[in-house]
C-alpha cells in the first residue's frame, strides 16, 4: 500500500485554488484545513520544463543545464535547437533516492520523463512522448495494461487552432479522466511505496479558457458568457477525482502531497521582441516579410545582426558573437558591454499605454549558482510575466493583444501551489515555500536524510 | 592500479615526453592524463549522441509541432 501519494496539477494556481474556489473543492480543502499548504515558488523560468524536473531533483535550471523545452548550443547554427528530455538530466531524481533506500516508486506522467527510466517500480512517460508507438512505459508490458484499463491513453491536448470551446473542454476532460482512472488502477494493482501522477489538463484549460473566466482579462468574454464557470467546474471535477483516490481502501494510511509547477494569470499582451530588436538596430533583415513569419524563415542579414530572440512564456536572447557564431557581428570583448546596454534598454521599455512594462532581464549567472548546459546569453521576463514575448516578425508593430501563435489567453505566474496532508496529523498551517523544497520533504517523509547540495529544505509537519 | 601493454618503441617516446616535461612526474602520470582526456571526450560525445537519438527526425517534428501548439515555440 502506498505510503505517500503525490498529485501534480500542472499550472494549478493559488489565486483560483486557495482564494476563489477552495470552498467548492472539498478534497483539496483537506490540505488547507488539516495540512500544510501555501504558494510554491516556481523556478526561473516558471515553465513546465524545467520546473517539474527542478521539483524532482531540488536543483535549479542552471545546475540541470535545462532552460526550457528547447535549448541552443552557443555557436551552433542560427536555427539550431535541441529539445530537453530525461536523457540530459544527470542529477538524481526523487525516485532514484527512494529506490536506493529500498523504497519502490511508481511515476505517471511527470514532465520530462521521456525516455522512460528503468527504476524499482514503474514509469509512464509524459506529454513530450512522441506517441503511443514510442517506448512510453517501464516495464514495457505495462502499456498493455494501460490499454486494457483506459483504452487509448492520452498524453496531452495541445492545439492552438480555433477549436470551439466545447470541443476543447471535452478533449481536456477525456484526457484527465483517463489519467486519473489509470492512476487509480495502478494504486490498486501496483504495490509501490511512493506514487506520483501529473495531470496537464489544468494548464491547458487555463491557456485556452482564461479570457472566459477573468473579468480583468483584456479580452474578457463578458459576465454572461456560457463558459464563465468552465475552469471552476473543471477544478471541481479534478477535486472529485482526487476524492476518489483518497477514498480507496489502498490509500487509507497514505500521506498526500499536491503540487503545481507554476501558476497562471491573464495575458496583458504580446511584446514582439524581435520586432523591437529590428527597430533598435540589433536585428537586421535583408527584406521585411509581407506575412507573419518565424525568425528562422526570415531573410536575416546575419553579418549585421547583433542580437536575436526566442519568444514563449519568457524570452531567450542570443548575441551574434565573432568567433562563436558563424557570421558573428560583435567582438567577444564587447559582449558584456553589449549585454549591459541591452538589459538597460529592455528594462526601460514602456507598454502600449506609456507605462513602464516592468521587465527584468538577467544573465544566467545572475540567476543560478552553477550555469551548465547551453544557456542563452540573456533571459527576459516581461511585465512580471503578464506580457508574453513574441518572436515572430511581419506585424509592423511591437505590441499586440492576441497571441501570435494561435489562441492563448493565459500566461504563467511565479507561484504554483502545494499542500501536504497526513490523516494522522491534522494540524493546519499556511506557509509559502519553494519548488526546491518538495524533494527534501518527500525524502524526509520516508525517514531519509536530505542529501547535501539540494537547493531546498524540507517542509516540517 | 591496472597495467596495460604498449609497444616498447611507443613507451620510449612517452618516457622522453614525460621526462622533458615539468608538468608530469612520471610516464605513468603523463599517460594517465592523456588517456583520461581522450576517454572523457569520447564519453561526452557518446552522451551527446545518445541525447540526439532520443527522438527520430519524425518524432522531433511531432514534438516541435506540439510545443508550437502549446506556445513554447515561435
Amino acid at each position: 500500500m502506498p505510503k505517500l501519494i503525490s498529485i501534480g496539477l500542472d499550472c494549478a494556481t493559488p489565486q483560483l485554488v486557495f482564494d476563489q474556489y477552495i470552498d467548492e473543492l472539498p478534497n483539496i480543502k483537506k490540505f488547507v484545513d488539516s495540512g500544510v499548504h501555501g504558494n510554491l515558488r516556481s523556478t526561473t523560468p516558471a515553465i513546465t520544463v524545467p520546473a517539474w524536473m527542478s521539483m524532482m531533483t531540488s536543483k535549479d535550471p542552471g545546475e540541470l543545464g535545462v532552460y526550457g523545452f528547447r535549448n541552443r548550443k552557443p555557436g551552433s547554427g542560427y536555427d539550431d535547437m535541441w529539445i530537453a528530455t530525461q536523457a540530459v538530466i544527470k542529477q538524481k531524481k526523487v525516485w532514484n533516492y527512494l529506490n536506493e533506500a529500498g523504497f519502490t516508486t511508481g511515476m505517471l506522467g511527470v514532465p520530462m520523463t521521456f525516455p522512460v527510466e528503468k527504476l524499482n517500480g514503474f514509469m509512464v512517460s509524459s506529454f513530450l512522448t512522441p506517441g503511443l508507438e514510442s517506448e512510453y512505459t517501464y516495464p514495457h508490458d505495462l502499456r498493455d495494461e494501460i490499454e486494457k484499463t483506459v483504452g487509448e491513453y492520452i498524453f496531452d491536448y495541445a492545439n492552438r487552432s480555433d477549436e470551439a470551446p466545447e470541443k476543447v473542454l471535452k478533449a481536456i476532460y477525456l484526457m484527465t479522466e483517463k489519467r486519473f482512472n489509470l492512476f487509480k488502477h495502478l494504486i490498486k494493482t501496483q504495490d509501490q511505496d511512493f506514487m506520483m501522477m501529473v495531470e496537464m489538463g489544468v494548464d491547458r484549460i487555463h491557456h485556452y479558457m482564461w479570457s472566459y473566466i477573468d473579468p480583468t482579462h483584456p479580452k474578457f468574454q463578458g459576465a454572461d458568457n456560457k463558459f464563465k464557470d468552465c475552469v471552476l467546474n473543471y477544478y471541481k471535477y479534478v477535486d472529485e477525482k482526487i476524492g476518489e483516490l483518497m477514498a480507496m481502501p489502498e490509500t487509507k494510511d497514505a500521506k498526500w502531497i499536491i503540487t503545481s509547477d507554476h501558476g497562471a494569470k491573464a495575458m496583458k499582451g504580446l511584446f514582439l521582441l524581435n520586432e523591437w530588436l529590428i527597430k533598435e538596430g540589433y536585428l537586421v533583415l535583408n527584406s521585411y516579410p509581407k506575412d507573419i513569419t518565424k525568425l528562422e524563415k526570415c531573410d536575416v542579414n546575419w553579418s549585421k545582426t547583433k542580437a536575436w530572440a526566442w519568444g514563449g512564456f519568457y524570452s531567450r536572447i542570443f548575441f551574434n558573437v565573432e568567433g562563436r557564431e558563424e557570421l558573428g557581428a560583435i567582438p567577444l570583448s564587447d559582449l558584456e558591454k553589449e549585454k549591459d546596454l541591452l538589459i538597460k534598454k529592455l528594462e526601460e521599455v514602456k507598454d502600449d499605454e506609456g507605462n513602464p512594462m516592468g521587465n527584468k532581464i538577467y544573465r544566467p549567472v545572475d540567476l543560478y549558482e552553477k550555469v551548465t548546459g547551453d544557456p542563452p546569453d540573456l533571459l527576459g521576463f516581461f511585465g512580471d510575466l503578464s506580457w508574453r514575448p513574441g518572436g515572430t516578425i511581419g506585424h509592423n508593430k511591437i505590441y499586440m493583444h492576441e497571441n501570435d501563435t494561435g489562441p492563448d489567453d493565459g500566461v504563467h505566474d511565479w507561484n504554483g501551489i502545494y499542500g501536504l496532508y497526513d490523516p494522522k496529523n491534522t494540524n493546519a498551517r499556511h506557509e509559502n515555500r519553494s519548488i526546491y523544497d518538495i524533494t527534501p520533504t518527500i525524502l524526509d517523509m520516508f525517514g531519509l536524510d536530505v542529501p547535501n547540495g539540494m537547493k531546498g529544505s524540507m517542509i516540517k509537519r | 592500479m591496472a597495467q596495460l601493454n604498449i609497444p616498447d618503441e611507443l613507451k620510449e617516446k612517452l618516457d622522453k615526453i614525460a621526462g622533458d616535461s615539468d608538468e608530469f612526474s612520471s610516464t605513468d602520470d603523463y599517460v594517465t592524463y592523456v588517456l583520461k582526456q581522450i576517454a572523457d571526450k569520447k564519453l561526452k560525445s557518446a552522451e551527446d549522441e545518445k541525447q540526439s537519438e532520443v527522438y527520430s527526425k519524425e518524432d522531433e517534428a511531432k514534438i516541435k509541432e506540439r510545443l508550437k501548439n502549446l506556445g513554447y515555440l515561435d
